[in-house]
C-alpha cells in the first residue's frame, strides 16, 4: 500500500502512451488493436489504486479463460480431424502434381501425425507465442488473423453500439405506449428484423443499391483510390462503406434488444417505487427516465457480452456477401481447406473476444448498478 | 453451464461457415474435350481471334477476385486464383501465341531443336530488363530451373512434372538445363518428348532477389546434379544433390501473401503495387516490359489492373451491373437476364467457346487383391468391368436434358478428354454415345442382366440385384442436379441406383486411397489444347486414372493399347502422328466408356464496352493472358 501512496496514480497515464507505442512498433498490430490492448493494460494497472477488489476479480476471470481456451483448441483439432481428407486433399486430384510432392508437403506440415500429438506440440508452441503456419497461405497464423481481426472487431463493435443506441429508446417508447400504435408498429418491425436472415438482408440491400443508384458502395471496406486520401477522408470513406454492414448486423440484434428493453421497462414501470414517484407528483418524463430507465437497463448490460458473441457469429456470412475483409472470410476458407492451425487460431481469437466481452459487461454492470458490488 | 455456453457459441460461429461450404470445391476438375462452338447464342459475340486492335495508353481495369490469394509464389502449390496474380509477373521465353495458340518465341529471339529432337537451344533477346532495371540474361532462366523448380527442398510442386522417361519401362528423369552463354541456354531431355519446345520455354527467376534469400552466390554456379535413390517401397526416385552452401528450404518463405509488394520484381506486363488482405490487389504497368504491339508501341496499355476481392458471386454480378467491375464470368443462370441488359448496361457478352474442363461419371473397376488392397468386392467389380454394361450405362446419360435443365443451355455435350483444338477428332460427335434407353436395355438384355424375379429391378446371371450408389461432392449444386437426372434414367431401365451426395474430403479419400466407391461424378480442370495435359489421367499408371489408378502394368487389353498409343503421342513431335494417336485413343475411350462425359460449359464473359482487345481463350490463355493488350477505348 505504501508503494501506491508514494506514486501518484496520474503518472500511470504515461504507461498508456508507452505501451501503445511499443505495441505499434514491435508487434505490427493495427493502431486500433494496439490502442485497445494498451488501454486495457493501463486500466488494469490503474486499478491497483482505484479498486483492488475489482482487479482481483478481473485477474481471476482472465485466468479462467485458460482452461476454456484449451478445450476450444482441442475441439478445433478434433473438428478438423473428424472431417474426411486434409488440407492437401485438393492436391491429390490436381493433374500435374506428383503424389511424391504431396507426400513431401504432408510430412512438412505434420499432417499425418495423430491429432493429440499435434495438439500438445501446438499448445507448447502457442505458449511461446508461435501459433503455427497456415498450410494454405504458408504464412504465420498470427499475422493472418490479426490483419483481419481489427476489421471484424470494428464492424462488430460499431454494430453493437448502433443496436444499443437505437433499441434502448425504442424499447422505452414501446413500453410507455404499450398496446398503442407505436408499440404495435415497433413489434412488427422487430419481428421482421428477427425473421430476415442477415445475409439475405445484405443481399437485398445490395440489389436495392445497384438498381436504384443510391450513392452507397456495394460492399468492400475502402474505395479503390483510398491510398490517395488524407486521414480524414480515408476515415469517412470507411464509415461510408460501413453503413450497409452495420445496418444489417445491427438491425437483427436491435430487434431482439428492443423486445428485451420493452419487457424490462414494463416490469420496472409496475414496481411500487414507480407508483410512489408518480404519487409524489413527479412528471411522467422524470418517472420514466430518472427512476425506471436506470433500473430497466441493467439486464441489457448483462446480455451485452452475449450480444457481442451473437454479432460475431453473424459476421462471416455478411462479410462474404458484402466483401468485408474480416475474420469471417478467413475462418470460412480455413474450414473449407481444413487448415487446422488457421481454424484454431481464429477460434482462439473468437473465444478471447467473447470472454473479454462478458468481462466488460460484468464490470459495467458493477459500475451501473449500486446493488452489485464485486468483492 | 457457462463454459458449455461459450463452447456452444464458438461452435455456432462455425455453423454458418459449414453450411455455406457448398460448391466451393467444384473446380477440381481437370481437362479436355468437345467439338466446335456449335450455333451461336443470341446476343453473344464469338471472339474474333484474327488480329489485335491498336490500343491507347492509360486507364485501369477492375476485375473480380473470388477468394483470398494463397501465395504469390509461382513454384509453391496455390490455387488457380493465386496464379492469376503472379502470372502477370513472369514472362516466358517460349509460349503459345494468344491468337493462334501456336508455340512462339516470346522473350526468346529464336530456338533450335536438335536433330534427334531431344534438346532445344534457346537464344534470349538482348536488352531485356526486370521492372527494377536489372538486366535479364540466360542465367536467370537456368537459375530458376536448376536451383528452384527441379529441387525438392524448395517446395517446387512442378518438379516431377518436368521429368521424362528415357524409355517407356524406365523411371522418368529430370531434364538437363545448361547455360551456354549470357544469352543462350540448352534444354535437353533423355528422350524425344512431344512438348519439348514449350517445356523449354522457361520463365526467368530474378536471381538477384532469390539468390541472396537462399544463400546462393555465383560461386555455387548454375548446375543441377542428381542421383538415383530409393523410396520406402524400393522404387527408384530422383534425389537432388544440394549444395550445402545454399538453404533451399528458405525459398519456401519467399513471395508469400505477407510480403511487401515492392519487393517483387517483374518480367511480365505488370508489377505488384498493393495488396490489402480481403480487399484488393492492385498491379501497375511494368515500365520495362519487353513486348511491343504491331505498331511499335510498348505494352501494356493499361496503367493499372485492380482485383477486388468479392467472395460472393451474386454480389459480384451486382457490382458488375453497377459498373464497379469490368469483366464478369457468367454462369448459365445469368444469361437470360444479362442478355437483355447488355445495351443499356454498356457491356458485351463474349463467348470464349467450350471450357477446357470436363465433367463425367465413371465406375470403379478396381478389384480387391489381398487384405491391404483397396477396391470394390464382387459382384460389383464384375459388373463394372463389363464393357457392354458400361456401354449401356453410357447411353443412359441424357446430355440434352442435363444441358437444358441444369446449365440453362449454356453448355455443349461432353464427348472425350481431348480439348477443342488441333487434336480434337472431327468425327467425335458421331462416334460418341448418345442417349438411347431402348438400345441400353437391349445391351443389358444381351448380357443377361435381366429382371429375374419380377421386382422391377434387373439381376445379373448369378441372381445379384443390380444396385449401387452414385456419389458426388455434396454442395456442388449442378453436379447434384445432374446426378439426380442420371440416377432417374438408370432406375427407369431397372438399375437400382441411389444418389448420395458425399463430403468432398470423404469422396477424395475414397477416390485416391481406399478405392471403395462404386460410381462417381467428378470433373477435371486445367486442360490444355495439347492432350498431354491428360497425362495424369489417361495412361494406366497415372494417379488420376480413376477407375483403377497407379497400375504397375495395364490390367486390361484396351488399357495396354491406350498406353501404347499414348507413348507414341508423347514421344514424337510430328503433329500428324500425334493427332492420329490421340484420335485412336479417343475412339477406344468411347468404345470402352471408362468415363462418360456429361457436358462442357460454354465460357461466356460479360465485358464492359469501354475495353478493347478482349481476346481471351481457355485455360491459361484466358483473361489473364490478354491484360497486356487490353485498353480503354
Amino acid at each position: 500500500m505504501k508503494l501506491t501512496q508514494r506514486i501518484d496514480r496520474r503518472l500511470t497515464f504515461v504507461v498508456d502512451v508507452a505501451v501503445f507505442v511499443l505495441l505499434l512498433a514491435a508487434t505490427g498490430l493495427g493502431w486500433f488493436a494496439s490502442l485497445l490492448i494498451a488501454e486495457g493494460v493501463s486500466w488494469l494497472v490503474r486499478l491497483v489504486w482505484l479498486s483492488p477488489a475489482l482487479l482481483q476479480f478481473i485477474l481471476r476471470r482472465l485466468v479462467s479463460i485458460v482452461p476454456i481456451l484449451l478445450i476450444v483448441i482441442a475441439l478445433g483439432f478434433i473438428l478438423v480431424e473428424l472431417a474426411p481428407g486434409d488440407a492437401f486433399s485438393q492436391l491429390d486430384v490436381t493433374p500435374g502434381i506428383d503424389p511424391a510432392f504431396v507426400d513431401r508437403i504432408r510430412d512438412q506440415f505434420g499432417v499425418g501425425q495423430p491429432w493429440h500429438e499435434r495438439f500438445f506440440r501446438y499448445i507448447w508452441n502457442a505458449v511461446r507465442g508461435d501459433f503455427g503456419y497456415s498450410a494454405t497461405y504458408r504464412t504465420p497464423v498470427f499475422a493472418l488473423v490479426s490483419q483481419r481481426a481489427t476489421n471484424t472487431l470494428l464492424l462488430a463493435v460499431t454494430a453493437l453500439v448502433f443496436a444499443w443506441g437505437i433499441s434502448i429508446p425504442l424499447g422505452v417508447i414501446a413500453a410507455t405506449k404499450q398496446y398503442k400504435w407505436q408499440d404495435q408498429a415497433l413489434s412488427v418491425v422487430a419481428f421482421v428484423g428477427l425473421a430476415i436472415p442477415n445475409f439475405f438482408l445484405a443481399f437485398l440491400l445490395i440489389y436495392l443499391i445497384a438498381t436504384t443508384g443510391i450513392p452507397l458502395p456495394l460492399g468492400g471496406m475502402r474505395s479503390l483510390d483510398s491510398n490517395l486520401f488524407g486521414p480524414l477522408r480515408a476515415a469517412l470513406d470507411i464509415a461510408r462503406h460501413m453503413i450497409v454492414p452495420v445496418f444489417v448486423l445491427g438491425t437483427s440484434a436491435m430487434a431482439s434488444l428492443t423486445r428485451v428493453m420493452r419487457a424490462n421497462m414494463l416490469d420496472v414501470l409496475g414496481q411500487q417505487y414507480v407508483v410512489t414517484a408518480r404519487s409524489k407528483g413527479q412528471t411522467e418524463r422524470k418517472v420514466v427516465y430518472r427512476h425506471a430507465l436506470r433500473n430497466a437497463i441493467n439486464p441489457m448490460i448483462t446480455i451485452l457480452g452475449f450480444q457481442l458473441g451473437a454479432i460475431m457469429s453473424g459476421t462471416p456470412l455478411v462479410e462474404a456477401v458484402l466483401a468485408w475483409p474480416g475474420l469471417g472470410q478467413l475462418i470460412l476458407q480455413a474450414l473449407l481447406s481444413q487448415d487446422t492451425y488457421l481454424v484454431v487460431g481464429s477460434l482462439i481469437y473468437g473465444v478471447i473476444l467473447l470472454m473479454l466481452g462478458n468481462l466488460v459487461a460484468d464490470i459495467m454492470l458493477a459500475l451501473a448498478d449500486p446493488r452489485i458490488r464485486i468483492s | 453451464m457457462k463454459k458449455t455456453l461459450f463452447v456452444m457459441l464458438a461452435l455456432l460461429m462455425l455453423l454458418p461457415a459449414l453450411t455455406f461450404a457448398r460448391g466451393a470445391r467444384e473446380e477440381i476438375v481437370e481437362d479436355p474435350e468437345s467439338g466446335s462452338t456449335g450455333e451461336t447464342l443470341p446476343g453473344v459475340i464469338d471472339i474474333d481471334y484474327s488480329e489485335w486492335e491498336r490500343g491507347r495508353y492509360g486507364g485501369r481495369i477492375v476485375l473480380s477476385y473470388l477468394q483470398e490469394p494463397q501465395t504469390f509464389n509461382p513454384w509453391l502449390p496455390g490455387d488457380d486464383n493465386s496464379r492469376t496474380v503472379w502470372t502477370q509477373f513472369y514472362g516466358s521465353s517460349i509460349s503459345r501465341n494468344q491468337l493462334t495458340l501456336e508455340p512462339e518465341a516470346q522473350m526468346a529471339e529464336s530456338w533450335t531443336v536438335s536433330d534427334d529432337e531431344t534438346s532445344v537451344t534457346v537464344r534470349i533477346k538482348q536488352g531485356l530488363v526486370y521492372s527494377d532495371g536489372t538486366p535479364i540474361t540466360a542465367h536467370d532462366f537456368v537459375f530458376g530451373m536448376n536451383h528452384i523448380y527441379l529441387r525438392a527442398a524448395t517446395g517446387s510442386q512442378n518438379r516431377e512434372y518436368f521429368y521424362v522417361a528415357p524409355a517407356p519401362d524406365e523411371p522418368p528423369e529430370p531434364p538437363e538445363v545448361e547455360l551456354i552463354d549470357d544469352y543462350t541456354y540448352r534444354y535437353s531431355l533423355p528422350a524425344t518428348y512431344a512438348n519439348l519446345v514449350l517445356e523449354a520455354g522457361l520463365s526467368p527467376m530474378p536471381r538477384h532477389i532469390i539468390g541472396p534469400a537462399i544463400g546462393w552466390t555465383e560461386e555455387v554456379g548454375y548446375d543441377y546434379e542428381w542421383e538415383w535413390g530409393e523410396d520406402d517401397n524400393g522404387n527408384p526416385i530422383v534425389v537432388d544433390i544440394d549444395d550445402p552452401r545454399v538453404d533451399y528450404a528458405a525459398a519456401q518463405n519467399l513471395f508469400g501473401v505477407d510480403m511487401n509488394p515492392s519487393d517483387y520484381v517483374s518480367s511480365g506486363p505488370f508489377t505488384f503495387k498493393e495488396y490489402l488482405p480481403g480487399e484488393r490487389i492492385v498491379l501497375e504497368r511494368n515500365p520495362n516490359y519487353w513486348r511491343e504491339d504491331e505498331w511499335g508501341q510498348q505494352l501494356p496499355y493499361l496503367d493499372e489492373v485492380a482485383y477486388v476481392i468479392v467472395p460472393d458471386t451474386d454480389t459480384t454480378l451486382q457490382r458488375f451491373r453497377a459498373g464497379e467491375i469490368d469483366i464478369y464470368a457468367m454462369r448459365g443462370q445469368d444469361y437470360a437476364e444479362l442478355v437483355e441488359e447488355r445495351d443499356e448496361g454498356n457491356f458485351v457478352i463474349y463467348n470464349r467457346g467450350p471450357s477446357s474442363s470436363t465433367n463425367f461419371v465413371f465406375f470403379n473397376q478396381n478389384p480387391i487383391e489381398g487384405e491391404d488392397d483397396g477396391g470394390i468386392p464382387e459382384p460389383q467389380v464384375t459388373w463394372f468391368n463389363n464393357t457392354t454394361f458400361r456401354q449401356a450405362v453410357a447411353q443412359l446419360v441424357d446430355q440434352e436434358t442435363i444441358i437444358n435443365n441444369v446449365h440453362n443451355g449454356i453448355a455443349l455435350p461432353g464427348r472425350t478428354f481431348i480439348s477443342p483444338g488441333p487434336f480434337y477428332p472431327e468425327d467425335m460427335a458421331e462416334r460418341a454415345w448418345k442417349y438411347n434407353p431402348a438400345e441400353a436395355e437391349r445391351l443389358l438384355d444381351s448380357i443377361d442382366y435381366i429382371d429375374r424375379d419380377d421386382d422391377g429391378w434387373r439381376e445379373d446371371p448369378d441372381g445379384n440385384k443390380l444396385e449401387w450408389t452414385l456419389i458426388t461432392n455434396a454442395g456442388a449444386r449442378e453436379r447434384e442436379a445432374m446426378c439426380e437426372i442420371i440416377a432417374q434414367d438408370l432406375r427407369a431401365v431397372g438399375l437400382d441406383v441411389t444418389f448420395q451426395p458425399t463430403a468432398w474430403g470423404e469422396m477424395i479419400t475414397s477416390l485416391t486411397e481406399t478405392y471403395d466407391f462404386e460410381m462417381m461424378m467428378i470433373g477435371l480442370g486445367g486442360g490444355d489444347v495439347d492432350p498431354l495435359a491428360s497425362g495424369s489421367v489417361v495412361p494406366s499408371n497415372a494417379a488420376l486414372h480413376m477407375w483403377e489408378p497407379n497400375q504397375s502394368s495395364p490390367r486390361r487389353e484396351w488399357e495396354a493399347e491406350i498406353d501404347r498409343l499414348w507413348n507414341i503421342g508423347e514421344t514424337t513431335t510430328d503433329l500428324e502422328t500425334r493427332q492420329d494417336a490421340y484420335r485412336q485413343i479417343a475412339y477406344i475411350w468411347v468404345e470402352q466408356a471408362p468415363m462418360v462425359y456429361t457436358h462442357r460449359p460454354l465460357s461466356l464473359n460479360a465485358v464492359s464496352q469501354e475495353f478493347g482487345n478482349y481476346k481471351a481463350q481457355q485455360g491459361s490463355y484466358d483473361t489473364r493472358a490478354v491484360l497486356d493488350r487490353m485498353f480503354v477505348r
